[in-house]
């Protein structure tokens, strides 16, 4: 169901924008994740590569035409069989661009079955002056599974000078373990209606970067040791909780995009070696 | 909408009472030991004057508490007055998740317990009772904003009314902690409260019209300051 604001624009219909599609499905073939089955119009993915020399598969999920713009209709669905283990993550980072009268929408869902692990850390979101974006992704997860899933936003083009010039930003979160809901963020921001570059919202930061894990391995002592890493460093502002058992949520702000993406994949690092015994490494770029 | 002089809803003698009750400091909540992350931003320096404080607390408002516990209290208050349980345990899991910070999670379902065994006492009624069975099953959380929505509606009130009583009860609330915690001058600290009044009016309204998929968080530094309270070395507040 989509948020009053974007339906009093109208529906989005095939005239305007594209209507893309990626359903993937991965599994565990013997000593490896493979994709077992996928369909898509346009979007793409291309074939896994194997970065950490292990069964874990490294999945490249691409929008070939660049960017999103207005109209476009995007979902992708990704379920990962008993066992499989991946990496998805993105070629560049997704460009919203302005829209005049419509608005864009991104769909994601992620389905874990038990023992799956997904690593899902797509590139940062850029929005445009005069872009309107809704995007939401859900994640049900098997009890028995893993997940850690990072989101890095920026305000805009901030190296030109652009920032909270978007219109409406709508992004949400949704984790599931079982049926239960057990983290939900939803982030609203509308320039027009106040400012966001203020103390309490931004904090006249220009990035904001969060993730979320899910594990049964993810106890207290982990948490404390992610909210320690974060707290220490001085070029951002930021920390880690634990919203209940099995979960950790780690936020913060930036100036730059590195600082962000740095307090990001340390924290990253730190859960994987928890978790999957096994250091992080920056996906390679293709 | 209000014109500028009247108001939305006309309240009874005795609605008027029971909000004023229920808003109170006096009313056993705890929640005047709770800063939701405002002692975090106070020791860093960021919040240390009327002006800072203002600022901080309209964002609270505006993007934290109203489009989250607000909105809750008018969802589950309709809900009630609907006759729709489900929903009402729906709107608790909801809001719970939608509180990733521990400290504020927390914070929610302990001055929500506070509040409910007092107001079986107080305002004892079906609707609370019936709530009550529903938190014991564990069908329920007991979330503050929950059993204000329940107990608002058990007297009546409608969930606009019930909205602005809950927003305006946590801005005076945390008028309170400041001026303790930054510390600021009484009479300075409720002039800024009476100046949010247009704020506090218009953030309620706002979550009055949200829906359950339109509940929605967006204060991050905020959220920050509360995960990072946690760990500071001193603390006089809960959360």
């Amino acid at each position: 169901m989509m948020p009053a604001v974007f339906d009093a624009l109208g529906p989005l219909t095939d005239q305007v924008g594209k209507s893309g599609i990626l359903r993937l499905s991965l599994a565990r073939d013997r000593e490896r994740t493979v994709i077992a089955e996928y369909w898509r119009i346009p979007l793409q993915v291309l074939p896994p590569s194997y970065q950490d020399a292990d069964d874990e598969a490294y999945v490249y999920l691409l929008n070939p035409t660049g960017g999103v713009v207005q109209g476009d209709r995007l979902r992708t669905d990704v379920t990962l069989m008993p066992g499989a283990r991946s990496v998805i993550t993105t070629q560049s980072a997704s460009k919203i661009y302005r829209m005049d009268e419509s608005y864009a929408e991104e769909l994601n869902r992620y389905t874990l079955h038990a023992n799956a692990v997904l690593e899902y850390m797509p590139d940062q979101t850029i929005p445009f002056a005069g872009s309107r974006f809704y995007r939401t992704t859900r994640v049900d997860l098997d009890p028995a599974s893993t997940l850690i899933l990072t989101d890095v936003l920026a305000a805009g083009r901030v190296a030109r000078g652009e920032r909270f010039a978007f219109e409406r930003l709508f992004v949400e979160v949704d984790v599931r373990v079982g049926a239960q809901r057990v983290m939900l963020d939803r982030l609203n921001l509308a320039p027009a209606d106040g400012a966001a570059d203020r103390l309490g919202l931004w904090n006249h930061y220009a990035y904001y970067g969060t993730l979320y894990a899910y594990s049964r391995r993810l106890d207290a002592a982990v948490v404390d040791a992610l909210a320690e890493i974060v707290e220490r460093r001085q070029d951002v502002y930021g920390s880690a909780g634990r919203p209940a058992s099995g979960c950790a949520v780690v936020r913060v702000l930036a100036r730059t995009t590195w600082a962000a993406r740095e307090t990001i994949f340390e924290s990253w690092n730190l859960l994987r070696r928890a978790l999957l015994d096994k250091p992080a490494r920056e996906p390679r770029k293709l | 909408m209000s014109s500028s002089n009247g108001g939305v809803f006309a309240l009874s003698d005795d609605a008027l009472q029971a909000l004023w009750q229920l808003t109170s400091g006096g009313f056993p909540t705890g929640t005047f030991s709770h800063s939701y992350g405002l002692e975090t931003f106070v020791q860093e320096g960021l919040v240390h004057d009327v002006s800072t404080f203002g600022d901080w607390l309209a964002a609270h408002l505006t993007h934290a508490a109203a489009p989250t516990d607000a909105a809750a209290v008018a969802l589950a208050n309709r809900a009630v007055t609907d006759g729709d349980w489900d929903a009402v345990t729906r709107i608790d899991t909801l809001l719970t998740a939608l509180k990733l910070a521990p400290e504020i999670r927390t914070a929610s379902l302990t001055t929500g317990r506070a509040a409910l065994r007092a107001a079986r006492e107080i305002f004892p009624g079906s609707s609370v009772e019936s709530y009550a069975v529903l938190l014991d099953g564990r069908h329920a959380l007991g979330n503050l904003a929950t059993v204000f929505g329940c107990v608002t509606a058990n007297l009546k009130i409608v969930s606009s009314a019930s909205a602005l009583a809950f927003l305006w009860g946590t801005a005076s609330s945390l008028t309170g902690v400041a001026t303790r915690l930054v510390p600021l001058g009484a009479v300075a600290a409720q002039r800024r409260l009476r100046e949010l009044s247009t704020c506090i009016r218009d953030a309620a309204m706002a979550a009055d019209s949200l829906g359950e998929h339109e509940l929605h968080a967006s204060a991050v530094a905020q959220d920050i300051s509360a995960l990072r309270h946690a760990r500071l070395y001193s603390r006089l507040c809960i959360s």
